[in-house]
């Protein structure tokens, strides 16, 4: 009897985690069949399977749609943030965690405030900020917002993370004479790689991510970045049709769900880093 | 003596030169892209600013009242709450659930633990992109799906008419971030320590007495730290909003960040966003500082 009992709760279990899963993933799923159809495949109905797995849709979105220039400045975007995220947030967290500073507390709130200043009130005056310096339309005015912004938690994280490395190996490094720069890349650096990672990881997402800081600061359509230029492109439907918008759906939600499956555990690892509460 | 110990000052700064050379270029980001924007933003809210030229039409607090006359703001706000209530209920709820059931196990658990964590993954707007097609009047699934079954009379505009368009929106939200809140809980509930739960076994203790009296209280910080990132999560909501309706229709779904995006660069009314803004920050902080102190309080009590 209990045997049936249980059986049964697991079945009414399974039930329901499969029919959320259904509704967590179909969209996604649906997306990507339509984007393999042909227009007038997808307008006659919507819930059959492509007949054949043409590319087209892709082409279109790529070439017509710019997707393939959007995705170019998004890469480029996104790496040169993370790039500067990892070196200027190693530098700092490595002052904070293991160096004599005076006020090094002032210093350290003084970044860490950022957390408290929502979006919207920066927005304005630091669209006139890169106005004024005349940097409109360069990488300098995505890294560096984009940065400010992840510093905070990027701090805290790498902060923690080198406190908990011995103080003797780096007074051992001194002693050899090894002088700062060089402790930290031939002997920090090596240390936190996981840190370093998980970093990588929460800027990468978050830079590729971005579109309110995109939208207002970018004016040139060339330099649009995906999330900018896909929205663009979804008000487009009426002349390049639904289809290739499908295939530009996928393109772009391709990268991260990829590298999620390859590396699922570093991806865990990261958010749930991240998960720190400002 | 003073003389000493001003020496002893000079002398800790000298030896903290090293360090402030590793910050300075941080500190140089923050001070241009940060600090010098942040006060700009309190001048700007005093002038009658259109975003070019010099400022000279001075308007004092004019741009103030003027905000905090405006209807509009309100219901921005009034949507960032409904939107932030419903995360909290909902999305830590599911979020929650899901990880428990994970974690008591099921068939097939690695493949619901990698694939239900994909929607997250998805950003803002592709998720806005993707559930506007699906929400659409006449090609979307929804709509094609309540005709499919004979319920034609269900079938409705959800994103562009008043009654639907904020949940139609909440909706899709809930549905990103219940991947997160599940995430965080099944990281959290896997640090319980198998001890209590098998001493509880061999107690006799059924499921529900294990979750309500081992599982559930384990979780409390858990819960804590996911609200406090909903709250300040769904207060910069902006992407799905202006991706999905552009706060539309009539402001049915404008939310703080859209209404300040919207005053700013489609009414090119700087002084006013800007006086929205600061406003939106005052509220914002003290909603942070507060729930700051509930955890503390919280914290506390537990010691």
């Amino acid at each position: 009897m209990i045997k049936i009992q249980k059986r049964f709760i697991a079945a009414v279990i399974f039930i329901f985690v499969f029919l959320y899963a259904c509704i967590s993933l179909y969209p996604l799923l649906w997306v990507v069949l339509q984007s393999f159809k042909t227009e007038k495949e997808f307008l006659s109905s919507i819930w059959t399977f492509p007949s054949s797995l043409g590319i087209k849709n892709y082409v279109i979105a790529l070439t017509k749609g710019n997707l393939a220039l959007y995705y170019k400045n998004t890469v480029f975007n996104t790496l040169a943030t993370v790039a500067l995220e990892l070196v200027l947030v190693t530098l700092a967290g490595f002052a904070f965690s293991k160096m004599k500073m005076k006020f090094k507390k002032v210093f350290f709130y003084l970044i860490l405030i950022n957390m408290l200043i929502p979006t919207p009130i920066i927005l304005l005056p630091m669209y006139l900020q890169i106005l004024n310096l005349n940097i409109q339309n360069t990488i300098w005015a995505i890294i560096f917002p984009y940065f400010q912004g992840f510093a905070p938690l990027g701090l805290i994280l790498i902060k923690n993370y080198m406190d908990n490395i011995p103080n003797e190996i780096i007074e051992a490094a001194k002693i050899d004479g090894c002088n700062t720069l060089r402790i930290l890349a031939g002997i920090i650096v090596p240390l936190i790689k996981p840190m370093l990672v998980t970093l990588a990881i929460l800027g990468g997402m978050s830079a590729w991510n971005e579109y309110l800081w995109a939208l207002v600061s970018i004016s040139n359509t060339k330099k649009y970045t995906l999330s900018v230029g896909l929205a663009v492109l979804r008000d487009k439907t009426s002349s390049i049709g639904y289809t290739p918008v499908f295939a530009a759906l996928t393109i772009s939600a391709m990268l991260f769900v990829i590298l999620y499956l390859v590396a699922q555990k570093s991806f865990v690892r990261s958010i749930t880093a991240g998960a720190v509460k400002g | 003596m003073k003389q000493a110990s001003n020496k002893g000052f000079m002398k800790d700064i000298k030896e903290s030169i090293p360090a402030y050379l590793l910050i300075l270029p941080t500190i140089a980001a923050f001070c241009i892209f940060l600090y010098i924007p942040f006060f700009n933003a309190f001048r700007i809210s005093l002038y009658n600013y259109k975003g070019y030229g010099d400022m000279t039409d001075f308007v004092g607090l004019k741009n103030y009242i003027t905000v905090l006359q405006d209807k509009k703001f309100f219901e921005s706000f009034l949507h960032s709450f409904a939107l932030i209530g419903c995360d909290l209920i909902f999305s830590i709820t599911i979020g929650f659930l899901l990880s428990y059931l994970l974690f008591k196990g099921i068939k097939l658990k690695r493949f619901f633990n990698t694939s239900l964590f994909i929607p997250y993954l998805i950003s803002m707007v592709v998720v806005g992109c993707i559930w506007k097609i699906i929400y659409d009047p006449t090609i979307g699934p929804i709509n094609q799906f309540l005709n499919l079954i004979g319920l034609e009379n269900l079938a409705q505009p959800w994103l562009s008419q008043l009654p639907t368009a904020l949940g139609a929106i909440i909706i899709t939200w809930i549905w990103r971030t219940i991947p997160f809140n599940m995430l965080i809980s099944y990281a959290n509930i896997m640090t319980l320590s198998n001890e209590y739960l098998e001493a509880a076994d061999i107690d006799g203790a059924t499921s529900f007495q294990k979750l309500r009296y081992i599982i559930l209280p384990h979780m409390i910080p858990t819960f804590v730290t996911l609200g406090i990132l909903t709250v300040t999560n769904d207060l910069r909501a902006f992407d799905i909003v202006w991706v999905m309706t552009q706060g539309g229709p009539g402001g049915a779904t404008e939310v703080i960040t859209s209404y300040v995006y919207r005053k700013a660069f489609s009414s090119q009314r700087f002084g006013t966003a800007s006086a929205a803004s600061i406003l939106m920050m005052a509220v914002m902080i003290a909603i942070t500082i507060a729930l700051q102190l509930i955890q503390r309080k919280g914290e506390a009590k537990k010691k």
